[in-house]
């Protein structure tokens, strides 16, 4: 197969580090054949993942495997494409006191483990007292600590019998399922755990799910196989291969050259010679990201509303998704990307309105504009476009008279000033925080939670009516009626332009047509249990 | 010659405990650690500081370093906090495949470099002279990264010769054949640089000595200029290029960062940048405490080779 390339063409690829020409040179390929059971996925991973602990968050590149080898107690429904429901996975039922304190699960008879070993309720029960209770013989310190959302208040844990478990917290906890389902929560094999020891253990990973670890090449391929025996039906796969592929450039080529079969983070430069390829197919998947701007509700002159709401109404998001982000994104209505499971379609929040901003500005006392101090995250952490997204929301900002000074902070500085809250003399920050459930909104705006208590309410947001509804929320068992409750507290955020809402980010995945039945969740999580090879 | 390798090797002690200090503080003056890295984003103080407890971290800095080089001096870099695994076994694995990559540049390099340098030499001022000195220019200014994707762009991509990435082949047989032909695209990329060096500095070296008296005798003697150019004058001209080997090594190993993410070669350099990004900061100290170890023990070796070579440096000791 002869391709040509001009020497413009081929200049035009490497100036934007991108395949796109070459590709749109191609010839088109043959039909692809049907799936068929069996074959190997070879996939090409942007990072080499970390260790595989179940109950340590090593970021998304790690955490979406614990999903393909392990399962948790309940879990979101990763086959599905959006609103992913919450469902049963290792336990088929469950039971929840009317205080919202008392969870008892139902298990799933007959599970086994990799290792032959049955994952019943004694299984379980070791799993939460080594990430609980500091006088269990495997008790793992950094687990608990990443786990302190879900086990952080328990009274107790009884094993009822082989196939039913009693999780009890000292106070009300309505959201404890959806917690449950992250993919920290994952049940590890007791035995394995016993066998290698807390240090060992995660190069051991042995679960419960669709596939089994087989081994590690360390920055060459991680290597997993099918579990015959998984309770909801072997994968078709005979398994997948994980190939560390860290240069962008690299990835996609590799996809191109049919080296990879599928890849994850397809870089902005590269998609339309992606799409262009008549031999791979790209998707989109839209991430529980919400990126924005948390203002000082604590130091003036941000404590004003109207000020606030005219920095919402300032920004042109329609504009910045499209063209500055090329489609990676979508404006953002309120906490919750549409998709995920907090999303509230009623929430309509701020459109563009420049008029509407400089009156605003106005009512707040600023009818000739304001100087602002803005702190964000070198390199624009958080997003590819950090950088131009916030030069163009700077001039945004500038067109409604709003003279707005980025001060870049190094990465791990900007974290460490988050946890201690917002200062004096900064107006605002800008993050770019994973929001999926309802119980993100507790996190986020709880006046309980301010610095120093956590740093997910930086900019020491404050509303007694919105507590109110959280701590409701909280106590209210019945789905409906919380969901309800949460609804009410995205609006009141939204109306209080608590944050400056931006946008909810999107990832590009892209793979071989010879790939079928993979499901793109709008999740930074995903399983290969559906797909097979043609 | 034994009391010069001596005092030469006890020469390197101080180098090598200031190499530790500037290693392990290097980490600790960045902001931030691995704690919070494990703990995300999102997590509370208290969450961060269980685990950094666990990793202890907590712990006064004097403490940490003295902890630090009295186990790395027994051989236990600690554990890499990303992948929950002893350090010293991970960057020692994976620098036997930096060692492949360079070695083969090296090789490349001088392959490339010293008939250039010759052919410059003896050709001087001709059009071959000017054009081996715009292709030094080229190889020496183009940033490796780049050069890497062209490559993978021209030889991966469009003619599908080579592969973009990886030391095997997934699906392939593997074995030297498989190896040698990942290693192609990598080595040239990363030769690229002594390669240009190497050719410079053989050219001056041997226009050189191609003045020199003992020159002029050989040719007196009616020699052909291929036997005095290879049988004298070279013998001698090849003395600073052995020294600049020796830099270039280092230059080799360090440049192996950018070479081996661009074309994900499993070796020490995409080890490192794995462990920068994801704050593995054990793994980081480790794997730059090897880097530097090495290029001390190559400077070392190379000063006692020169001190074979010219004898008149060890007497000066």
């Amino acid at each position: 197969m002869r391709r040509s390339i001009t020497r413009r063409r081929f200049l035009r690829s490497l100036a934007v580090g991108s395949t796109g020409a070459l590709l749109a040179a191609r010839s088109a390929g043959a039909a692809t054949p049907a799936a068929k059971p069996g074959g190997t996925l070879i996939c090409g991973w942007e990072a080499e993942p970390g260790a595989f602990d179940n109950d340590l968050d090593r970021g998304a590149v790690t955490r979406t495997l614990l999903h393909n080898i392990y399962d948790r107690l309940v879990d979101r429904d990763m086959t599905v494409k959006s609103n992913q429901p919450l469902v049963g996975n290792l336990a088929t039922s469950w039971e929840i006191s009317s205080d919202a304190r008392t969870y008892t699960f139902k298990l799933r008879q007959g599970v086994r483990f990799h290792d032959g070993t049955p994952c019943d309720a004694e299984a379980v029960k070791f799993n939460i007292d080594r990430d609980s209770d500091p006088s269990h013989k495997y008790y793992n310190q950094a687990g608990a600590g990443s786990l302190k959302l879900g086990y952080g208040d328990l009274a107790s844990v009884v094993v009822v019998d082989k196939s039913t478990i009693r999780i009890v917290h000292k106070d009300p906890f309505a959201d404890f399922l959806p917690v449950l389902a992250f993919g920290t929560y994952s049940i590890a094999s007791p035995t394995a755990i016993q066998k290698y020891g807390n240090d060992e253990y995660p190069n051991h990973p042995v679960g419960t799910g669709p596939f089994k670890y087989v081994d590690r090449q360390k920055g060459v391929k991680v290597t997993f196989e099918r579990n015959p025996d998984y309770w909801a039906g072997a994968p078709a796969l005979d398994g997948f291969v994980v190939r560390p592929l860290p240069e962008a450039v690299t990835r996609v080529t590799a996809l191109q050259t049919g080296e990879v079969d599928w890849i994850n983070a397809v870089n902005p430069d590269s998609i339309d010679g992606v799409k262009a390829d008549p031999n791979l197919v790209l998707a989109y998947a839209q991430l529980p990201n919400t990126w924005g701007y948390i203002p000082n509700h604590k130091y003036p002159p941000t404590t004003k509303l109207q000020l606030r709401r005219a920095m919402s109404w300032a920004i042109d998001r329609e504009t910045l998704a499209r063209d500055v982000m090329k489609g990676l994104a979508v404006p953002a209505k309120g906490t919750h990307a549409a998709g995920t499971p907090g999303y509230d379609p009623n929430v309509t929040g701020y459109g563009y309105d420049p008029g509407k901003a400089k009156q605003l500005l106005a009512d707040a006392g600023f009818p000739k504009g304001l100087p602002l101090e803005i702190w964000i995250p070198a390199g624009g952490a958080g997003s590819p476009f950090g950088i131009q997204m916030n030069e163009f929301i700077q001039q945004n900002f500038k067109d409604v008279g709003i003279d707005a000074k980025f001060d870049q902070q190094e990465f791990q500085t900007f974290q460490n000033n988050m946890a201690n809250g917002v200062q004096q003399g900064v107006n605002a920050i800008q993050v770019g925080f994973s929001v999926d459930e309802f119980v993100n909104l507790q996190r986020m705006f709880r006046t309980d939670l301010q610095p120093p208590n956590g740093n997910t309410n930086p900019g020491w947001y404050s509303n007694v009516a919105v507590d109110t509804l959280l701590k409701k929320a909280l106590q209210t068992t019945n789905p409906d009626q919380r969901r309800r409750l949460y609804f009410q507290v995205e609006q009141a955020v939204v109306d209080d332009a608590a944050w400056i809402f931006v946008v909810n980010q999107k990832a590009a995945r892209a793979w071989s047509k010879r790939v079928k039945g993979f499901v793109n969740p709008d999740s930074y999580m995903f399983t290969f249990r559906t797909v097979s090879m043609a | 010659m034994l009391r010069f390798v001596v005092a030469r090797c006890v020469a390197t002690i101080p180098v090598l405990i200031g190499v530790s200090l500037v290693v392990f503080l290097t980490m600790k003056i960045i902001p931030g650690d691995a704690a919070e890295v494990l703990a995300g984003p999102q997590a509370t103080k208290d969450q961060v500081e269980l685990i950094r407890q666990s990793l202890g971290l907590d712990r006064p800095l004097y403490v940490q370093y003295v902890r630090w080089v009295s186990r790395a001096a027994q051989g236990n870099l600690g554990r890499s906090i990303q992948l929950d695994a002893p350090v010293t076994e991970m960057v020692l694995d994976r620098f036997q495949n930096t060692l492949v990559l360079a070695l083969a540049s090296a090789l490349l390099a001088v392959a490339i470099g010293v008939p250039a340098g010759i052919l410059s030499a003896t050709h001087q001022s001709s059009g071959l002279d000017r054009g081996s000195v715009l292709l030094a220019l080229f190889g020496n200014s183009m940033p490796t990264f780049w050069l890497g994707l062209v490559f993978i762009l021209v030889f991966s991509l469009h003619f599908r010769l080579f592969p973009s990435n990886g030391m095997y082949s997934l699906r392939g047989p593997g074995g030297l054949p498989d190896l040698l032909w990942h290693l192609t695209l990598p080595a040239l990329t990363l030769c690229g640089v002594p390669a240009a060096v190497l050719a410079r500095v053989t050219r001056s070296s041997l226009l050189d000595a191609l003045h020199d008296d003992y020159v002029r005798t050989a040719r007196a003697k009616g020699l052909t200029e291929a036997r005095v150019v290879v049988r004298h004058a070279l013998g001698n001209a090849l003395l600073p290029v052995l020294t600049l080997m020796g830099i270039q090594a280092g230059y080799l190993l360090g440049g192996s960062i950018l070479v081996e993410t661009v074309f994900s070669w499993p070796g020490l350099g995409l080890q490192l940048y794995d462990a920068i990004g994801a704050r593995d900061l054990p793994l980081v100290q480790g794997g730059t405490l090897l880097v530097a170890i090495v290029f001390v023990c190559i400077n070392l070796f190379v000063d006692v080779l020169y001190a074979v070579v010219d004898p008149r440096i060890r007497y000066e000791t």
